[in-house]
């Protein structure tokens, strides 16, 4: 008889944003696509042949395989829900499918993959509201745990995202928040009652989504087994072991030629041969665990770089301008759509998506290259005047729609 | 008459009033019988363009060196004067690759003239096929590659004159004038002082010392130029000649006169010498007033990561425009949108972005210090460090637009004998004087 029960809890985060056009000052007031969606539509079906629809049609085997042992969990963007659903529909299906084997969760999210968290309660709470319905009717539940846009969170968006009533938010397992204390135990955040927080283990989550191809590694090239044997040795009992991570890891960040795929496939069954290790979703891990303590979250903690805050999005002074200037617009655009312009509401909420402000990121160091390879521009201010020139023009149209048409 | 011309840029492959100003010479010494070889480094589609127009014979070095390899690394030779210390860099390198002490001149100088040393490798990497094998590698290198294509050139054919446009063809001029015993006319369209101020290179202030030295004659594109060369290069004044630029007004789209928020612009290559911070200063003064009011900068340079995130921290993002470099119809579509033009430039030898802006109807604000305000001696002025005299003359003309419409006209009407030929025709003189 084992007397451990640790949980290992995957949790996969897929996510495309709406890249822009090469929008220059004379497409400024033209009738230009501001949203490059030939380059979208190329990138969103190339990342489904190479990730998501092999990585959900193997997670479903391992899944069939051990017969509903292997559970995991998912978000995935309402801005990549919407492209799969216009390019890449076969995708799609097969995440329906993962969810109909009843072993793997679908998390909330903002809808736009925003920052509105850190800008705009209001228009936090209405992306939330979106998302949550749509994955409701996607996936047939009505999610219970919340993730917010790279795992940003502090007291207040804590409390925001209990009072919209999910049980259970992730984190990142960041030494700032810990200081020393085990990112494998289940904790409170100070100023909520109930909510209960989920922390990534950075280590075992970075193994898979940075070292696994990574030649230069000592312990390259990582077998599933060698991993199974790791997390053995290190999981005590009552621990969560949040491995949290891009599911774009899985052969579009990491090609299938990396050997990622065929590791992710061995994983399972050898992880499941071990005593008291137990693959949950983050629902489940968070109701067998009691909260340890709660914890101060004063200022913002996040997924991203070395600093584990808002810096990659918010740091230099181009980012700040883009994002204050974008939510001076929020009012605006909503009214937009109470005036019978929907689609410019929509394109506004496009430009929310946090990775806008990240490819205008100008911090050097390790992370330049997370940044460069994520980045569709040749530059961090070619993209803050792209972005700004698109913004401009929006803001003009919006300025036109203003008054009700016929008032 | 037989001219070899020895320049940087010809149109199309420039990066600035340079190659306009060659492009203008030659023609206007075409237009008078003057017969003209123009070396430029690289082709660059330029020939096949300048044989269309019945302009000069352009030569690329480019062309010379597969025509005729300069076999051997001696071909250059130490054979210049020695114990001069200023004229040891230009005959250093020859085809002494593995020099150090060429490299380092270049490659630790990031901001020289057109191309700073970063300017070139962008430059190099934007060029299709990319690789030594055609350009230096680097721009020492590449001066050194274009001057030993020179030399080759005047094996193969007799000029009368050899006439060279900024320190990056002076040392083939004066190598030229040597070997083959040639007049030297040495042009300055810019000098290190203008560029950099009291941060200049002294190893390419040596290049234009020794220039002014050598050169028979000496040809300022205008009396600030001259007045520089005087003072910071103890030049002979007897030597140098006012050669102002001239300019070939040709048909502009009709402007734009729409009710839209008023537009201001900056075009020039982003670096200090021009002054685009002067420019973002007076946007954030102005913008004060003019909520609405749109700041474009049009060019490229080194400044211009530094301007963007400027724009965003004095919080005027909203209100300035960055296009990068543009030319053609971009250009004049931009120009036919413009309410006020600015030139803000700290030090600039003369300017020819404002005659292209006053030829195309726009009113022209010129800093003092330009030459240009020479053959423009109307509109408003003010010195380069006076932001608010900027701002105080923008808000004017914004506020005013029948008043920035009457600067426009009379600029435009007092441009109107700014023709090349006529430049061109002092220039022949000087060379009928030095040929003799």
């Amino acid at each position: 008889m084992s007397s451990r029960d640790a949980s290992v809890v995957f949790y996969f985060q897929a996510h495309q944003p709406y890249r822009l056009s090469r929008y220059t000052f004379f497409d400024i007031g033209t009738k230009k696509p501001r949203f490059d969606d030939a380059e979208n539509k190329r990138i969103v079906k190339r990342v489904a042949e190479r990730c998501y629809v092999p990585m959900n049609t193997l997670l479903r085997e391992a899944i069939e395989a051990t017969d509903g042992a292997f559970r995991c969990s998912f978000s995935l963007s309402g801005t990549l829900l919407t492209q799969l659903e216009d390019w890449a529909p076969q995708a799609l299906d097969t995440f329906v499918a993962l969810a109909e084997t009843g072993a793997v969760e679908f998390l909330c999210e903002t809808a736009y993959h925003s920052l509105a968290s850190v800008a705009n309660p209001a228009e936090f709470e209405r992306q939330v509201e979106t998302q949550r319905a749509r994955i409701e009717e996607l996936f047939g539940r009505s999610p219970r745990t919340f993730r917010n846009t790279e795992l940003v969170f502090d007291e207040d968006i804590a409390k925001r995202v209990e009072d919209l009533g999910f049980d259970t938010l992730l984190g990142e397992g960041a030494e700032r928040l810990l200081r020393g204390r085990s990112w494998r135990k289940v904790y409170g955040v100070r100023g909520c009652e109930r909510l209960k927080l989920l922390l990534r283990d950075y280590p075992f989550s970075d193994d898979i989504a940075f070292r696994f191809s990574n030649r230069e590694w000592e312990h390259y090239p990582l077998m599933a087994d060698t991993y199974a044997d790791w997390l053995d040795k290190s999981a005590q009992d009552g621990d969560v072991i949040g491995l949290f991570m891009d599911y774009e890891t899985f052969g579009e960040h990491q090609w299938a030629e990396t050997g990622i795929l065929d590791f992710m496939k061995h994983l399972p069954a050898f992880v499941l041969a071990k005593d008291g290790l137990n693959f949950r979703t983050t629902s489940e891990a968070s109701a067998t665990a009691t909260i340890a303590e709660h914890l101060a979250v004063p200022d913002p903690i996040s997924w991203a770089d070395q600093e584990r805050d808002l810096s990659a999005w918010l740091s230099n002074h181009m980012q700040h301008a883009a994002h204050d200037a974008l939510y001076e617009l929020a009012d605006d655009a909503r009214a937009a759509a109470a005036n019978g312009h929907p689609e410019l509401f929509e394109e506004w909420r496009k430009l929310t998506t946090s990775d806008h402000v990240y490819y205008m990121c100008t911090k050097l160091r390790s992370d330049g290259d997370v940044h460069e390879y994520f980045t569709p521009y040749e530059s961090p201010h070619d993209s803050f005047i792209l972005f700004m020139n698109v913004l401009d023009d929006l803001a003009a149209r919006l300025r036109t729609v203003r008054q009700p048409a016929g008032a | 008459m037989k001219v070899l011309m020895l320049g940087w840029e010809y149109p199309p492959r420039f990066s600035g009033g340079l190659g306009a100003a060659c492009e203008g010479l030659a023609g206007g010494l075409a237009g008078l019988g003057v017969e003209t070889v123009f070396v430029v480094p690289t082709d660059g589609g330029t020939t096949a363009t300048a044989r269309a127009r019945g302009g000069p014979r352009i030569v690329s070095a480019q062309e010379l060196e597969s025509e005729r390899p300069i076999g051997g690394r001696t071909s250059v030779g130490a054979q210049g004067p020695t114990g001069d210390a200023r004229y040891s860099w230009l005959v250093a390198g020859h085809g002494a690759s593995d020099d150090v002490r060429l490299r380092r001149l270049f490659v630790d100088s990031p901001l020289t003239p057109y191309l700073g040393a970063s300017g070139y490798a962008h430059e190099l990497r934007r060029q299709p096929g990319a690789g030594s094998a055609v350009y230096g590698a680097d721009l020492g290198a590449e001066v050194e590659r274009y001057t030993r294509a020179v030399l080759g050139l005047l094996e193969r054919e007799r000029f009368d004159v050899v006439h060279a446009h900024d320190w990056m063809s002076f040392p083939a001029g004066i190598l030229a004038q040597e070997r083959a015993g040639l007049p030297l006319v040495c042009h300055f369209h810019s000098c290190e002082f203008d560029r950099k101020g009291w941060n200049a290179d002294d190893r390419i202030r040596d290049v234009e010392a020794l220039a002014l030295e050598r050169a028979d004659s000496v040809v300022c594109v205008s009396g600030y130029t001259r007045d520089k060369l005087i003072r910071h290069y103890g030049a002979v004044p007897e030597k140098l000649v006012v050669v102002h630029n001239g300019h070939t007004a040709r048909s502009h789209p009709p402007r734009v006169e729409t009710p839209g928020p008023p537009l201001v612009l900056f075009l020039g290559r982003m670096t200090n010498q021009k002054g685009p911070d002067i420019f973002l200063d007076a946007a954030c003064a102005v913008v004060a007033t003019h909520p609405d009011a749109k700041f474009c900068l049009v060019g490229d340079g080194e400044l211009f990561p530094q301007l963007v995130e400027r724009s965003a921290k004095l919080g005027i993002a909203r209100n300035v425009h960055f296009t990068g470099f543009l030319e053609g119809d971009e250009l004049d579509t931009m120009l036919a949108r413009t309410d006020v033009f600015v030139m803000p430039s700290v030090s600039e030898p003369f300017g020819l972005v404002a005659l292209e802006a006053i030829d195309a109807g726009v009113p022209a604000v010129l800093s003092r210090q330009s030459g240009v305000a020479e053959v423009v001696p109307i509109g408003p002025r003010f010195d380069y460090w006076d932001t608010d005299a900027l701002v105080r003359i923008l808000c004017e003309l914004i506020d005013d637009p029948e008043r920035a419409r009457e600067v426009a006209r009379a600029q435009a009407d007092a441009l109107a004998p700014a023709d090349w030929k006529e430049r061109a025709a002092t220039v022949l003189r000087l060379y009928e004087g030095l040929a003799g």
